[in-house]
């Protein structure tokens, strides 16, 4: 092919998006020349699945997103149709915010926010090839032969790359949503030494509004007043309600009457697809015991009246997706605007590369989002901008930044993506987190944002209001230790409605915020305090004085991390030489080459008694050098 | 790996002994060594197969007997290993091992082959500590537990703690992950009751270190009283009469030299000090002056008193000491000389029981009293015991942040704190068998529950 020579970049985007464009508006903000790839500039931000950001989890990584100077939340604030704060009841540490968003408003607001940044090229090609010499990238290269010279490549191609889509018998190569699909890149990156892998994942149909029998269906409303994932950050209103209904044993006898039509069960979908998003069928066999199934009807936007139709995931053949869909309550008479499908796409080993998010075998390529093995637009989010981030620090000649567990999910979904590698594509949960209680939404900031400043992303403004929220919090934290509540009538009252003794005297106002089921309001009121601080810091103080114990607990758990992470293992270390060391452990080893003891820990497969030996190799080793 | 050699069975006068080889040279080591009768030689035999043959070294053939060949990784290392063996006898098996050296092996250290074998998966770390029980099993129980921790019910009964940990917490996190799904929440009180119900199985566990320990290490025993009540008699009869002096043991703390005695199912290390041993020199006042330090150290005391006088000033200053040193739910009293015919009424804050140190009369009772005080309700053929310091501390461990679960629910705390102290209770366990917590969580979520997005 003749290629004609483009202008030069320092960082190549390829892919628009939500890990492309964190990755970009990064590397833009961070002052490098960036290019930001799509196959379709009507692609931007798209929402293939569920419109919302956020959820269990999920709603962390986009706090988290924010304090780093991110672009997502923001986004997600300004296109909000319905707020609801998951897990009130369960403990601040897994409380999470999700946010149903106007798909639509979504992608216009990010393209416009990339067209607006500085340093950014926003282009409509398909990058077909990557070149690298002598195992560091050199650029890549256009369908319309233009070849970008680029210091940095970042891989972020969702499930393009490869992509096909199937619907019962039929199948065809294709994108997200029916756009076309990047069909050159994956022999270009195999040719590299990068290794690729097929992943498959669905979604369910989109149905208009109008055929939705929403008298017989539970509502959901929002909550009021909604919450938001940015301080700084354009807000809508909402106002919007999601609905509630169940598949039932009529629906199941579809499904099971037709499995043999199923893809999925006949083998035509060769993909691994993911636990915790199956099909509808998949659900249907594997727990056959449950009698219903629940199905959330979520709006797609202001300006549509597609309907969207959570947990109904399928690639049965639409006339059979019509019969089930029209056996359960409510959507007798649905009418399909799009139909569900599966989509099988090229992705590669996370295992192949480092914390900072790097190959280890080509130098300046990185991955970010699906193409990783992850699943879900705030899991792309927060790798884009640690890919964007790091590959800009390279370039400035500094350190990665690389995330820990102990600070925050982003950490963890990095380390659990390059140290354990996954099997399906992998989604953020709480439960993958070992400090949960330390990693709140509430404190992503104090967890973060120096991090985000340093590097040049986080705002003035942001910042400033941070330091005083800091203070406003502290402050607040120490008067409630040094002002006791004297003894009271309401006081009494507070106490045995909540099963407490009464005081004898007074009570130190922290004391007794530190019981079960008292509330920092209580305090206010029985202070008489018709000025107290801002609902979010008087929520974080009452969280800290709350959970103080075992958030000190997990603090030292943390240190502990640290130190086994501060262990560093040469990096030419040779695994098999190690005395004691079992075959196996010395192979996984060898081919995940860990940078720490701690990591080395976590790699599956290797046991504690692989690390004591370790640790004794070190020890030793340490000895020959002195 | 060297290969290594070893005599398998102890020294002294049997009828066979066996020396096993372990390591990449045992089968050309054992070639050297051994000529099998026939014209195959012992690598063209089937592996596992007793080939009968004579031993021979430089100096000629000196014996004859059996050799066995076991190949990598069918083998208790996991290594090619063979076992010969030859007469017993320290010239024969002496001669034998020497061959083995010479042929190229070299003598294994302590505990080597089982580090082997553990180093090379075949064993998990709670059967390599079985291992070593079995062989330096000094009573039948110890014996027992030996064997059953081989077998993996150790493991088996943490496995049974794990899974029901586990499973708390995969719908402590089904439910928090998946708010929305419809999903039967495990109510609090449901999970005080389960938690409750595995709190009391590692109780059990953890108990039961207390006779674990007794039975293979042995408890540090202190005999006091005053002069003349007979305490070295009743250290006699404990040591000399039973002949039971299993082992002599350079002790690690301050103790000198400690005698291990076995009563009943309990070793018992008797600490020989100074305030055990009387006459000649001065004598103090009291003899248990001396052994205070003895005293407060001690597990299990022996209150020597004479039977046949009445309670004295001198006994009441020992039950003080017993007393001070918080040492009265651990102490046996031992009303002595039971065959001088009248035996006087003591009266004493602790369990006590009369004994003729001279006769032996009465020893049957200490042995139940003592063992009854580690047995602690555990019998001996039923549920699990704990042998040692690093499965004790996991257990606790494990035991205290169930208990601390069980403390936050009860204190009104979310379930997601609790769900952290069940996490970090498996993973105590988890150190035991080197299961991966979160891991786990994960994928019980998704085999047990159906989620979606």
């Amino acid at each position: 092919m003749i290629t004609y020579n483009a202008e030069s970049l320092d960082v190549a985007v390829v892919g628009a998006g939500h890990a492309g464009i964190e990755a970009a508006l990064a590397a833009a903000r961070m002052g490098f020349r960036t290019a930001i790839f799509t196959l379709s500039l009507d692609l931007v931000g798209n929402m293939p699945c569920n419109p919302s950001i956020g959820g269990t989890g999920k709603g962390h990584l986009v706090y988290e997103i924010t304090a780093l100077g991110g672009e997502m939340g923001r986004a997600a604030d300004k296109v909000m149709l319905q707020s609801r704060m998951l897990n009130l009841s369960k403990g601040p540490a897994v409380h999470s915010l999700r946010m149903q968003s106007d798909r639509r408003k979504y992608q216009d607001n990010m393209k416009q926010t990339l067209e607006n940044t500085d340093n950014l090229k926003v282009i409509q090609a398909e990058v077909t090839e990557i070149k690298a010499e002598g195992g560091k990238i050199t650029g890549v290269v256009t369908a319309f032969g233009a070849f970008y010279p680029s210091k940095a490549v970042i891989i972020a191609t969702g499930t393009s790359l490869g992509g096909r889509i199937i619907v019962g018998e039929h199948a065809y190569d294709s994108g997200p949503d029916n756009t076309k699909a990047a069909v050159s890149l994956s022999a270009s990156l195999e040719s590299l030494g990068v290794p690729l892998r097929r992943f498959k994942t669905g979604t369910p149909a989109r149905i208009h509004k109008d055929s939705i029998n929403f008298e017989v269906l539970e509502e959901q409303t929002g909550d009021v007043p909604p919450t938001y994932f940015a301080v700084e950050s354009e807000k809508s209103e909402g106002g919007y309600s999601c609905h509630i209904t169940y598949t039932n044993a009529e629906t199941h006898k579809i499904i099971r009457d037709n499995l043999h039509r199923s893809p999925l069960f006949g083998g035509e979908i060769k993909g691994v697809g993911p636990r915790y998003c199956p099909s509808i069928e998949d659900k249907v066999v594997r727990f056959s015991d449950k009698e219903r199934h629940q199905i959330f009807i979520e709006p797609m936007g202001e300006n549509t009246k597609e309907m969207y139709l959570q947990g109904l995931s399928s690639s049965l053949p639409e006339e059979v997706q019509l019969k089930l869909v029209h056996s359960i309550k409510g959507l007798e008479k649905a009418e399909f605007m799009r139909t569900a499908y599966a989509i099988e796409y090229d992705c590669t080993d996370p295992t192949y590369l480092k914390p900072s998010l790097e190959f280890k075998n080509i130098e300046g390529l990185y991955g970010a989002g699906q193409f990783n093995g992850s699943s879900g637009y705030e899991e792309a989010a927060a790798q884009g901008l640690i890919a964007g981030i790091n590959a800009c620090l390279k370039l400035q000649g500094k350190e990665p930044l690389v995330l820990s567990r102990g600070e925050s999910y982003i950490g963890t979904l990095i380390d659990d993506l390059v140290t354990k590698g996954t099997n399906e594509p992998y989604r953020m949960m709480t439960s993958r987190s070992e400090y949960r209680l330390l990693l709140r939404q509430d404190n992503a900031e104090d967890r973060l944002i120096e991090k985000g400043r340093a590097v040049g992303l986080v705002s003035d403004r942001q910042y400033n209001r941070y330091l005083a929220d800091k203070a406003a919090i502290e402050g607040e934290i120490e008067r409630l230790k040094s002002e006791s509540l004297p003894k009271s009538a309401e006081l009494d009252k507070l106490m045995t409605d909540n099963g407490f003794p009464i005081t004898v005297g007074g009570i130190r106002k922290h004391e007794l915020l530190k019981r079960p089921g008292i509330k920092i309001d209580d305090i206010y009121r029985l202070e008489g305090n018709d000025n107290p601080p801002e609902r979010r810091i008087a929520l974080r103080v009452e969280t800290e004085i709350r959970y103080a114990g075992y958030i000190e607990k997990q603090r030292r758990e943390v240190e502990k991390l640290a130190s086994l992470e501060s262990k560093k293992l040469p990096p030419d270390i040779d695994y098999s030489a190690v005395k004691g060391i079992r075959i196996e452990a010395a192979q996984k080893l060898e081919k995940h080459r860990p940078e720490s003891i701690g990591h080395a820990a976590r790699i599956s497969g290797i046991s504690p008694a692989d690390i004591s030996v370790l640790l004794i190799y070190l020890s030793h080793r340490g000895g020959d050098n002195k | 790996m060297r290969t290594i050699s070893a005599i398998g069975t102890p020294h002294g006068v049997g009828a066979v002994s066996m020396i096993r080889l372990s390591g990449d040279e045992a089968l050309s080591v054992a070639e050297k060594v051994f000529c099998p009768k026939g014209s195959a030689s012992l690598a063209q035999r089937p592996t596992r197969t007793a080939v009968y043959g004579s031993f021979q070294d430089e100096r000629g053939a000196f014996d004859d007997g059996i050799v066995i060949y076991y190949a990598a990784p069918a083998s208790y290392t996991g290594e090619d290993m063979v076992e010969l063996m030859c007469h017993g006898g320290v010239l024969a098996t002496s001669r034998l091992f020497a061959a083995t050296l010479s042929a190229g092996a070299v003598g294994a250290a302590a505990g080597e082959f089982t580090k082997r074998a553990f180093i090379n998966g075949k064993l998990s770390l709670s059967q390599a500590e079985a291992v070593g029980l079995l062989i330096e099993a000094k009573t039948d129980s110890c014996l027992d537990i030996g064997i059953r921790h081989l077998g993996g019910s150790l493991t088996k009964s943490i496995n049974r703690c794990s899974d029901k940990l586990l499973a708390m917490a995969s719908s402590v996190y089904a439910y928090i992950d998946y708010p929305e799904e419809d999903l039967t929440d495990l109510s609090p009180d449901e999970l005080k009751a389960e938690l409750n119900r595995v709190k009391a199985e590692l109780g059990t566990l953890k108990n039961s270190y207390r006779y674990g320990k007794a039975v293979t290490e042995g408890v540090k025993c202190a005999i006091v009283g005053c002069p003349n009540t007979g305490k070295s008699s009743v250290l006699n009869l404990l040591a000399g009469e039973e002949r039971a002096i299993v082992t002599s043991i350079a002790g690690t703390t301050r103790d000198v030299i400690t005698e291990t005695v076995r009563l009943g199912d309990v070793l018992l290390r008797l600490s020989d000090t100074a305030g055990l041993r009387e006459g000649g020199g001065e004598i103090e006042r009291l003899g248990i002056k001396r052994s205070i330090e003895s005293l407060k150290g001690a597990e299990l005391v022996l209150a020597v008193f004479d039977g046949s006088k009445a309670q004295s000033e001198g006994d009441n200053e020992v039950i003080r000491y017993i007393e001070e040193a918080g040492k009265t739910a651990v102490t046996v009293g031992i009303i002595n000389k039971a065959d001088k015919g009248k035996i006087h009424n003591y009266e004493l804050p602790f369990k006590s029981l009369v004994l003729s140190a001279k006769t032996g009369e009465g020893l049957s009772d200490l042995e139940d009293t003592v063992c009854g005080l580690y047995k602690g309700g555990i019998e001996r053929d039923m549920g699990e015991t704990i042998t040692n310091a690093r499965q004790h501390a996991a257990v606790c461990r494990a035991f205290d942040s169930v208990e601390s679960a069980v403390n936050a629910l009860e204190s009104g705390y979310t379930q997601d704190v609790a769900g952290l102290d069940i996490e970090e209770a498996l993973s105590a366990l988890g150190e035991l068998d080197g299961r991966q917590v979160n891991e786990d969580i994960v994928n019980e979520i998704f085999s047990r529950f159906c989620v979606g997005k």
